[in-house]
């Protein structure tokens, strides 16, 4: 029995927006009934890597891409004057633009609530979003075109809840971002800003993604509202402005070149002079900035170059959950610092704890022998230590004795073997030396360690 | 703390008491409980007993507070166990989500449909959901060329 045909129409319409344009459109074939409910679903999803074929000739590709074009302008025929709620476009392979603006206004006529544009020309050149009235548009992701939207009064984006930037050339003024009342996330990836100054102003923005953008100016935010963001760049000429005093999560991966990091390292600095470092310095306008965080995670690059900041690191009051990814090439110069500033951390997780050693991170590890050993360890009052990416190493074993020794109110303490780390022969000797640890510290009967091999608890030690 | 239950009833007689908060995940049922009229049971005339209890566990499970706590992850894996059903069984449950209302639902059940028609010929697609083709060749033949390009 045919259930499926006698689905109502709107049913049907559904199901079909799950599927590309390309994908409805063979349903056309299956009976009558079917024969041109594709065209009234309100999706439009067109994507034209099936192009790229590389066994096709020139000509064959010539007369797809006409019969593609056809296509699209037969359907939105069909689809006529009713609403749309989605347009994805992701053209590689070349064609017209003149006609890809018209399919776009077209969308953006019949009311469209989110627009997903990827467009690449075959020249070096950019394609330009001309179109400037998007009143009903919620999401809009753009990736690799151009956006013009300088003069003042030129967007008007009144509705937009989420805009992605992906690879796009971008020429907007600083009030840009203000201009988008309702904007609660955004996201800048490869953005390309011609060396302007970046300006993110915005009361209602909660979400913010900013990863591997290029040749910016400045970097000020302004988002009061802000709850979560990721940084993954390139440290920025200044940070003027960093204002999230609502802020969650924070992730900051700083992209540092070799250079760099020695120059930091270099003993007697003259910060006046060097540009490279002043630079690395003003990193500290971006900390300031994110105190009140509540989560927050630092790649080793991060941990590093705030080496730089210590004098100047603030007081995380909030931070309840700290994060730290380590690299041996990277060092824990600011970890004493940062660990004794975080005066209501409850836990701290260690993803990777070898790291370059220098005698600057002495207070917080056993890497070098000192008289304060851990001394800024016993005025964090942490009670979770995870210890992830542990390979089974004497020198890891000794610094997570160090840890336990020295955290006065570790209550638990769990570390995570990945299935493809040291092969199990060793997991014995962990086994032995942390059931020696626990004899040696006379922790509280609630103290206890986890041993966690490929995701799954493998043994537990409590005190006694 | 007791939570408050309500009582739905399927089209053929059965009753069903279910936590309020669970229920009105159903808009349409939302929208009933707002309008205070739930008092002696909500009757759900074009739902029968075998698909309210697949709603029904749906609810409970997607009804995700500190009692239930449960990842994005588990709930997909959940999901994948959920819609293993009979094609007729399916078609059911997508139309009782579309009467209640119940969004994620509809849109997992849609969804199941619809990996079940990509990345196949259209023969296939007749053949899994059994439908008959009643183009003439010439009628067919006019399809393919009026959507040519979805058939290179």
């Amino acid at each position: 029995m045919d259930h499926v045909s006698s689905l109502p129409d709107e049913v049907l319409y559904h199901i079909l927006s799950f599927l590309t344009t390309k994908e409805a459109a063979l349903t056309s074939i299956l009976s009558k009934r079917w024969r041109n409910l594709f065209t009234f679903v309100p999706n439009l999803d067109i994507d034209d890597s099936v192009f790229l074929h590389p066994q096709e000739g020139k000509e064959d590709r010539y007369e797809i891409q006409k019969s593609f074009m056809k296509f699209v302008d037969r359907v939105l025929a069909l689809q006529g004057n009713s609403p749309i709620k989605k347009l994805s476009l992701k053209l590689r392979t070349g064609f017209d633009s003149h006609r890809v603006d018209g399919w776009i206004s077209n969308a953006l006529a019949r009311g469209v609530t989110e627009l997903d544009l990827l467009i690449i020309l075959y020249t070096a050149d950019y394609y330009l979003l001309s179109s400037k009235y998007f009143r009903n548009l919620v999401t809009l992701k753009l990736n690799s075109v151009r956006v013009d939207w300088l003069a003042a009064g030129d967007i008007f984006l009144p509705m937009l809840k989420t805009l992605v930037l992906h690879s796009v050339r971008l020429c907007v003024d600083k009030y840009f971002f203000s201009a988008l009342p309702a904007l609660e996330e955004l996201v800048l990836v490869s953005v390309n800003w011609g060396g302007k100054d970046v300006n993110v102003s915005n009361a209602s923005l909660k979400i913010l993604t900013v990863n591997y953008n290029i040749c910016l100016g400045t970097f000020s935010v302004d988002t009061p509202s802000l709850v979560y963001f990721c940084f993954t760049e390139y440290v920025a000429i200044d940070y003027p402005v960093v204002i999230m005093q609502n802020l969650f999560e924070a992730r900051i991966s700083l992209l540092v070149t070799q250079d760099q990091i020695e120059r930091a390292r270099a003993p007697n600095i003259d910060w006046v002079e060097d540009d490279v470092v002043l630079r690395l310095v003003n990193m500290e306008k971006l900390i300031k900035g994110i105190r009140n965080v509540q989560y927050m995670y630092l790649s080793p690059n991060t941990l590093e170059v705030l080496s730089l900041c210590c004098e100047s690191m603030p007081v995380f009051n909030n931070l309840k959950s700290l994060t730290l990814k380590s690299h041996k090439s990277r060092g824990w110069q600011a970890m004493p610092v940062l660990l004794r500033n975080c005066p209501h951390l409850e836990t701290l997780v260690l993803e990777g704890i070898l790291h370059h050693v220098t005698d600057k991170c002495g207070y917080a590890c056993d890497c070098v022998s000192r008289e304060e050993k851990g001394c800024s360890l016993t005025s964090c009052p942490v009670k979770v230590l995870e210890i992830k990416g542990f390979r089974g190493t004497i020198k890891e074993m000794h610094m997570i004795k160090h840890f336990v020794n020295y955290f006065p109110c570790l209550m638990e303490t769990n570390i995570y073997i990945e299935e493809s780390g040291p092969p199990k022969l060793r997991v014995p000797q962990v086994c032995e030396f942390i059931a020696e640890m626990m004899e040696h510290y006379g922790k509280s009967s609630s103290f206890n360690v986890q041993l966690l091999v490929g995701g799954y608890l493998y043994k537990k030690w409590t005190a006694q | 703390m007791s939570s408050k239950m309500i009582v739905l009833m399927s089209s053929d007689g059965q009753s069903f008491e279910v936590e309020e908060a669970v229920a009105i995940q159903s808009q349409t049922i939302a929208h009933m409980v707002e309008d205070d009229c739930v008092a002696d049971g909500i009757p759900l005339a074009n739902v029968e007993s075998k698909i309210l209890v697949k709603v029904i566990e749906y609810c409970k499970k997607y009804h995700v507070d500190e009692a239930n706590p449960i990842s994005e992850e588990d709930l997909n894996k959940w999901d994948e166990k959920f819609m293993d059903l009979e094609q007729s069984t399916i078609f059911e449950l997508i139309l009782a989500a579309n009467y209640l209302n119940i969004k994620s639902l509809f849109d997992l059940t849609c969804q199941t449909v619809a990996d079940m028609i990509k990345g196949k010929t259209p023969e296939e697609i007749r053949s899994t959901f059994n439908i008959e083709n009643d183009f003439t060749p010439e009628e067919e033949e006019a399809v393919r060329k009026e959507n040519q390009w979805a058939f290179e």
